[in-house]
């Protein structure tokens, strides 16, 4: 073979290669929008919009569709958030309010319009995303663009949705290093509970059950140090000691945390970590036999997947920030089982017990504001939704200074009740009374 | 006391460990000289692959039967097919290395996002011997101990294979010199595929170990590929003993700053090769 024809032949393997790269991470790639199965099933695009009487004007008499566009971690290390978390609600969303005939717009001579959704592909990469946001901002002619994935993406994406004039109601992320952006845009709301909104509540219930000393273990980051933080402020209210340790930063055997956990002395164990960390912490402490009266784990521990993957029956009475319950009403119970059967074909999916309620209401308060605004027109919406109280099938639902109320919320601090994700909050919100001392791990 | 022993019972167990998985990128280096930066993808997919398997009935030492060779077959392939092609085309040994690293990462980016999307972010997990017994007071898991006793077995087969077999003079010998290697009748082409296959077992083995006693997840390669790359800089470059003692150094600085303050491991770690590259920059038992 000539020097030639192999450089010819280097240069389309190397063509290939990118293209298989490019194909598998999703770069910059639209992709369907719909769940697993027949997820992508474009809205009846063919079907004239039902007309009421003539007595609204019509601004644009072809509109069929108000179109929808959301830029997902639908690869990359974000893409179980995508999984279990906001893409559940936003495509069933998408899909119940189709099936119901659309949403019903008084500027578009009163029409039901269907919803045109298209999600595109960030790779959980804030650069891709914030590239995918101008351009389908600028590109794509959408009426509004759904919220990104994690913390960082949001403050990324303010200024963007601001810039180019949406409004943003944010889904996963959001804490309190995101509260500066509410006085720099007018127009972003947070549906997510934090830790200003959780801490407390563990403290209530750590003080109602007599606990006395707290092991933390945290990550070094955003998210772990503003847990930690507010730790900090909470816990003395109650008299309540903490010693607190870091989590190291990769993946890593978790015997030093535990056996330091275990030298502590204390009757609750708190990670304030991600899901790896915390799989890994409770597997450890199954091993090594630690079991404290409490064992709360941060992100991943509501997700009924991972409890179920980290032992089920066997780690009865793990406790989780979020929460809400099938037990919190019969709208919650509703919801729950229309999500668990739209996804019923997908045996890897489960139910995930900390922001999809809020999710789900942030999707209804967006419904309500058009129908009762009567406009697209995003800064309407937003107004609107600064300015009232949205009774939506989960509740009365209510932005307050950019984010939703405590009261909005079903519950901040969950335990898994013999399999069962419930509230445990003290007050009303509580749907089981909680497990204490939690079970024993079983015996080797 | 009980902390000293903890520390240096587990720093031996994770050196072990890190020995098994570095042994197999300074083979991948020493020989065909390919800096893989997807090897730790080779010990995700075995890692998950292994607590699948458990979880779906099979004994978890049977899972080295079937991930093993898997990892080896794939490894063989790669090299056989991708980085011979490479070289071809390379005009000189440096242009290839370069060439190779570029097309390492191409290939971790593939495999990472493969385990990603068939197994999402979720940990994995499983019971084997996990349950703790107390040596000179300090509490070790036992399917740590296990773990252990694996990789020592596979340490101590890999040095006999390359000592006393004829294939392994044959990649003593292409890690010396491929042209002199080549003109002795060794098969430069097959012994580098096989390298890179045994360097991609090692890496799986070392996989179903971290799965037999952690909670793996699809996200755990890169991490496991910047350690191998540390314990190879420690030990020296293409050196099979330096990965096994750079491995059991990082084990027991890991465990000994772990116990201390957990989120100051991977500074230690970066601060040993800052030191070691001062005053031997050929890492420990590097030519």
């Amino acid at each position: 073979m000539s020097r030639k024809s192999l450089a010819r032949m280097s240069i389309a393997l190397l063509l290939a290669i990118t293209l298989v790269i490019g194909l598998i991470s999703g770069c910059a790639g639209k992709t369907d929008t719909g769940k697993p199965s027949e997820s992508n099933k474009p809205a009846e695009s063919g079907k004239p919009a039902e007309t009421q009487s003539g007595e609204y004007p019509d601004k644009d008499p072809n509109k069929t569709h108000i179109k929808i566009s959301a830029v997902r971690p639908l690869s990359g290390a974000n893409v179980s958030f995508e999984y279990y978390n906001y893409g559940p609600v936003y495509r069933m969303w998408v899909d119940e309010v189709n099936a119901a005939g659309g949403i019903r717009v008084k500027e578009y001579g009163n029409r039901k319009l269907l919803i045109d959704l298209v999600v595109y592909d960030d790779t959980s990469d804030v650069g891709v995303m914030t590239d995918l946001l101008i351009k389908t901002m600028t590109q794509d002619n959408v009426d509004f663009v759904l919220s990104p994935c994690s913390t960082a993406s949001l403050q990324a994406a303010a200024p963007i949705f601001d810039q180019y004039g949406y409004l943003m109601i944010g889904a996963e992320g959001g804490g309190t290093d995101t509260r500066p952006l509410y006085d720099q845009y007018e127009n972003i709301f947070f549906t997510t509970s934090f830790s200003v909104h959780q801490v407390p509540k563990m403290a209530e219930i750590f003080n109602e059950l007599g606990v006395k000393k707290v092991f933390i273990t945290y990550m070094q980051d955003a998210h772990g140090l503003e847990y930690l933080g507010t730790t900090e402020e909470e816990f003395p209210k109650y008299d309540l000691e903490f010693e607190a340790v870091a989590a190291p930063w990769d993946f890593a055997d978790m015997t030093p945390i535990i056996t330091q956990a275990m030298e502590s002395g204390a009757d609750a164990f708190v990670a304030y970590c991600y899901p790896p960390w915390n799989s890994s912490l409770i597997s450890t402490a199954i091993s090594m036999g630690y079991n404290p009266d409490v064992f709360l784990v941060g992100p991943g521990g509501s997700q009924q997947s991972f409890y179920d993957e980290a032992g089920g029956d066997a780690i009865n009475g793990l406790m989780f920030e979020g929460a809400w319950s099938v037990n919190s009403g019969p709208a919650f119970k509703d919801f729950a089982e229309r999500i668990a059967e739209y996804y019923k074909d997908d045996p890897n999916w489960g139910p995930e017990w900390w922001g999809t309620a809020g999710y789900w209401g942030a999707m209804e308060m967006l419904q309500i504001a058009i129908e009762e605004t009567g406009t697209l027109d995003n800064d309407v919406i937003a107004e609107y939704l600064h300015n009232n109280a949205i009774e939506t099938s989960l509740g009365t639902m209510r932005f307050e200074n950019h984010e939703l109320t405590v009261d909005s919320w079903a519950g901040m601090i969950g335990q898994y009740i013999d399999g069962v994700a419930e509230v445990i909050d003290v007050g009303p919100k509580r749907t089981h009374d909680p497990l204490y001392p939690k079970p024993a791990w079983p015996a080797k | 006391m009980s902390t000293v022993v903890n520390i240096v019972i587990y720093g031996i167990i994770m050196g072990g460990v890190y020995g098994l998985i570095s042994m197999g990128l300074t083979l991948q280096y020493g020989v065909g000289k390919i800096l893989n930066v997807s090897h730790g993808e080779f010990l995700m997919l075995s890692a998950m692959t292994s607590c699948v398997l458990v979880k779906a009935g099979v004994h978890p030492l049977l899972t080295f039967v079937i991930c093993l060779p898997a990892a080896f077959i794939v490894g063989f392939i790669l090299n056989m097919t991708l980085y011979r092609w490479l070289r071809n085309f390379s005009k000189d040994e440096a242009t290839f290395e370069s060439n190779a690293m570029l097309m390492s990462f191409g290939l971790y980016f593939i495999l990472a996002n493969i385990g990603l999307k068939i197994w999402g972010t979720l940990s994995k997990s499983y019971q084997f011997y996990s349950y703790p017994v107390k040596i000179l007071g300090a509490t070790i898991i036992v399917n740590r101990l296990i773990g252990l006793g694996i990789a020592i077995v596979f340490i101590i087969a890999f040095f006999i294979f390359l000592n006393k077999t004829r294939l392994g003079k044959a990649i003593r010998a292409t890690s010396q010199s491929t042209t002199a290697a080549a003109m002795m009748g060794v098969r430069i082409n097959k012994t580098m595929a096989i390298c890179f296959g045994t360097g991609g077992l090692l890496a799986a083995a070392a996989g179903i170990l971290i799965g037999m006693s952690f909670s793996p997840t699809a996200q755990i390669g890169l991490t496991n590929t910047v350690i191998a790359l540390i314990v190879v800089v420690l030990g020296g470059m293409g050196s099979i003993p330096g990965a096994v003692l750079g491995g059991l150094l990082i084990g027991l600085v890991g465990q000994a700053v772990s116990f201390f303050d957990t989120s100051l491991v991977t500074v230690a770690y970066y601060l040993m090769i800052i030191i070691l590259l001062l005053i031997r920059p050929k890492g420990l038992l590097g030519r």
